[in-house]
């Protein structure tokens, strides 16, 4: 078993890597808990004099101690679940514990909040000193100047980036100038949460890599015996049409003057929506106003006393998985995990970072957040606390070295692994990162054509809504 | 010693006592209300996303909002709705209310204090997450409505037709705070009338409505003015009740503003979000001027 989660956990790191850099680094006689406390983040320089809130990072700051700070808070923000919000806590208090002259902020919000608070933070220069950043987003942050350049941390040894592939390095530069403003704080993929208890007690399989048909004729089988349906992704989010262009074959689905997906393209997307909640079994905007999607504990797919307020199936990411069945637990539900449904899987599916860390700008003490941030890639307790909930961390040996201690606390992690081990051999690279006017679209053009599209008494055509959809999305790209 | 004697006179002067006084006033007008309010003017005519620096562009806003965007007609829409149909729901609940509970017996100052709570609590966060808990599909009222109607199950409160009634309904809900204005002014009526009244042989009904209700008319009219302009400014019902969903049906002007200015993602439009923000106090004017004109017409003075 060990053996096996741990040639799962590298074959699918080096798929990731796409650089196929043949290092199997996997030392399996290194258990996480024969580690010392500070091995990780005290490597064998002499401490460095004491740097306070210096404000460009030279050599000298190479191996800075945390000890060496004075009695100091350090912010630290994220979005997640209250499962993320446990294991990073866990995290940071072993920090304390290690260095206790350093205690923690935490500040966590759901998903949808805490850009809003963020933004607002941002605007009076109290941003946390680590904050957690999105693949999509983060670029819009660095041209605001927000982030911190770790660039010459990197190479003055401060964060060490030396175990996790070269490819999933350059995920965190910027396009701007090639520069490091965020590290991956673990790989996940597009993945569909399913009630495996409902689908078996059904007769049910679920096939891996699904068509859309095949995936509505699930769902209507379903709806028709239970009474349950599905409920659609997030109304402002780009994920949804970016999969579906990546089904059919585009590279991005933003670029500088627009959208890359045709109207064409976009009436079938929307007749498939359209179509569904004719069917009954997709969520309409009444049914989806109804229900709560922002946490993992209430969502439609756990929880819900009535078969109408509920879903078999919800579109996710790998990570969130843990906490999906974390909270199926309480309803004794077992969960399956698949893939998003799309006509070509194998093109559509993606890995990505899961989720960045970042240094911001407004912190006082950048050597000290860099080497907090170390500690987050690189220390194998450190992961060992995280639970990989964040994806299946990108430095391949600590993924390694915690493979076993996780994967015993935790049935889930095996799975995802093989999951994503899966998704790799069936998956094109992803998209760039979203140029800085496509949340502009999500919230001003996607969310409102989304709620039309779904509305129980539709008033548009799909052929309308894609109209809009093309030609809202270039509208905001030309005005920004 | 002079000095501190010098000083305490000046103090003790009653021009200068009165700006000591009222200078934790004055400062929190300036800090919280006229610095933002001038800056936000400013901003409303620039392009502002709070992390760069905001950008003139003289009166680009205020044209998008009024020729290209559906969300903005769409939240004015909403937010007119709500405070044409709650406001006068509110004020009437309020004075049936005080009326029944203005007579003197044992038991009334628990009911005063009762029915007042809900407008003390009623705009916390607490009792908007309790409010949806209520009105879901499978929450307490569907439960109560199915015993009570045994047709209904399961109907779906927070549906295009009927998730501003949701909100309507809370609003009534905390008439509290009109209810004890109504109260204090029905007790300042003087007893004489209803006895010469009664002496001339009217009976209740017309005592309520020659006398009662016209000497009533300065409260309403406070009433009405505030209650509307508080329903014009509502927001926490609805970012947190139903978040704006389904299609904007409980699109809130105030929440439009705020998603506006602090978007779930992509870029702040401060900017823009300032200019909805000068619309909305123009068009709260422009009522409640309306509102003063009509005075004349109805309000009774002595």
């Amino acid at each position: 078993m060990k053996k096996k989660v741990i040639s799962m956990v590298l074959s699918g790191m080096m798929v990731l890597s796409l650089a196929a850099c043949g290092e199997t680094a996997a030392d399996t006689t290194a258990p996480a808990a024969e580690e010392t406390p500070k091995a990780e983040t005290q490597t064998t320089e002499t401490p460095a004099a004491e740097t306070p809130a210096a404000d460009t990072a030279d050599a000298s700051a190479a191996a800075f101690d945390p000890a060496t700070a004075g009695d100091v808070t350090v912010g630290f923000g994220w979005w997640g679940n209250q499962v993320r919000d446990e294991v990073t806590k866990a995290a940071c208090d072993h920090f304390t514990e290690l260095y206790p002259n350093v205690t923690f902020n935490l500040n966590s919000q759901a998903w949808n909040d805490y850009w809003a608070q963020m933004t607002s933070f941002s605007s009076s220069d109290t941003l946390p000193d680590l904050m957690q950043q999105d693949y999509a987003y983060f670029e819009q942050w660095v041209e605001a100047g927000d982030l911190l350049d770790l660039t010459p941390y990197v190479e003055s040894g401060a964060l060490d980036l030396s175990k996790i592939p070269e490819s999933i390095v350059d995920t965190g530069k910027s396009a701007s100038d090639g520069h490091i403003y965020a590290v991956c704080a673990g790989m996940n993929a597009p993945a569909l949460s399913y009630n495996k208890t409902l689908t078996d007690e059904l007769g049910i399989t679920v096939p891996d890599n699904m068509t859309w048909d095949q995936f509505a004729e699930i769902s209507k089988q379903i709806y028709d015996a239970k009474g349950i349906g599905v409920v659609w992704h997030n109304f402002n989010s780009e994920n949804p049409i970016a999969y579906f262009a990546r089904g059919k074959g585009h590279n991005a689905l933003f670029e500088a003057d627009g959208v890359t997906v045709s109207e064409e393209e976009m009436t079938e997307f929307y007749t498939r929506l359209q179509n569904a909640v004719a069917e009954g079994w997709l969520f309409d905007t009444d049914k989806f106003a109804s229900v709560d999607t922002a946490t993992i504990p209430q969502s439609p797919l756990v929880y819900g006393s009535d078969p109408s307020v509920r879903s078999w199936c919800t579109f996710n990411f790998s990570n969130q998985y843990m906490a999906f069945c974390d909270a199926a637990k309480a309803d004794g539900i077992e969960l399956g995990i698949t893939t998003w449904p799309e006509d070509n899987g194998a093109q559509a599916n993606y890995l990505k970072p899961s989720q960045f860390f970042s240094i911001t700008t407004d912190t006082q003490n950048p050597d000290l957040a860099v080497a907090i941030l170390n500690y987050l890639i690189n220390d194998v307790d450190a992961n060992t606390l995280l639970r990989a909930e964040r994806g299946v961390p990108a430095n391949s040996e600590v993924a390694a070295a915690i493979a076993d201690t996780v994967s015993q606390t935790d049935y889930t992690y095996p799975i995802i692994v093989e999951y994503l081990d899966m998704v790799s051999k069936n998956s094109t690279a992803i998209f760039p990162p979203l140029p800085g006017y496509a949340g502009t679209v999500n919230t001003d053009v996607i969310e409102g054509i989304t709620s039309r599209a779904l509305s129980k008494n539709p008033s548009d055509t799909p052929a309308d809504l894609a109209k809009d959809f093309v030609e809202g999305a270039n509208k905001v790209a030309a005005d920004y | 010693m002079d000095k501190k004697k010098n000083f305490r006179q000046w103090l003790g002067q009653e021009k200068v006592a009165g700006y000591v006084f009222s200078l934790p006033f004055i400062i929190g007008f300036l800090m919280f209300m006229l610095i933002p309010m001038i800056l936000s003017l400013y901003f409303s005519f620039c392009k502002y996303d709070i992390q760069n620096p905001a950008k003139f562009i003289g009166l680009r806003n205020y044209i998008n909002i009024f020729t290209d965007d559906a969300s903005f007609w769409k939240a004015l829409k909403v937010t007119c709705y709500y405070a044409l149909i709650g406001t006068p729901l509110k004020v009437i609940f309020a004075l049936i209310i005080a009326l029944i509970l203005a007579k003197d017996t044992k038991l009334t100052g628990f009911y005063r204090a009762a029915y007042y709570l809900p407008s003390i609590i009623g705009g916390s966060v607490a009792v908007a997450i309790l409010w949806r808990r209520m009105f879901e599909p499978t929450g307490t009222i569907n439960a109560i409505l199915s015993v009570v109607f045994p047709g209904i199950t399961n109907f779906n409160w927070f549906g295009e037709g009927s998730a501003i009634w949701v909100l309507i309904i809370l609003t009534v809900w905390q008439f509290g705070s009109s209810m004890l204005i109504f109260l204090s002014s029905l007790k300042q009526i003087n007893r004489e009338l209803y006895e010469a009244a009664e002496v001339d042989g009217a009976n209740r009904w017309r005592q309520f409505w020659k006398i009662t209700l016209p000497l009533l008319t300065p409260t309403i009219f406070f009433n009405l003015v505030q209650q509307t302009i508080n329903s014009f400014l509502a927001f926490t019902q609805s970012k947190l009740i139903t978040d704006g969903q389904p299609n904007d049906s409980t699109l809130f002007y105030t929440l439009y503003v705020y998603k506006k200015a602090f978007p779930n993602m992509g870029k702040s439009q401060m900017g823009y979000a300032s200019a909805l923000a000068w619309i909305m106090l123009i068009i709260i004017s422009a009522v409640t001027a309306l509102l003063f004109w009509s005075r004349n017409k109805w309000v009774y003075e002595d």
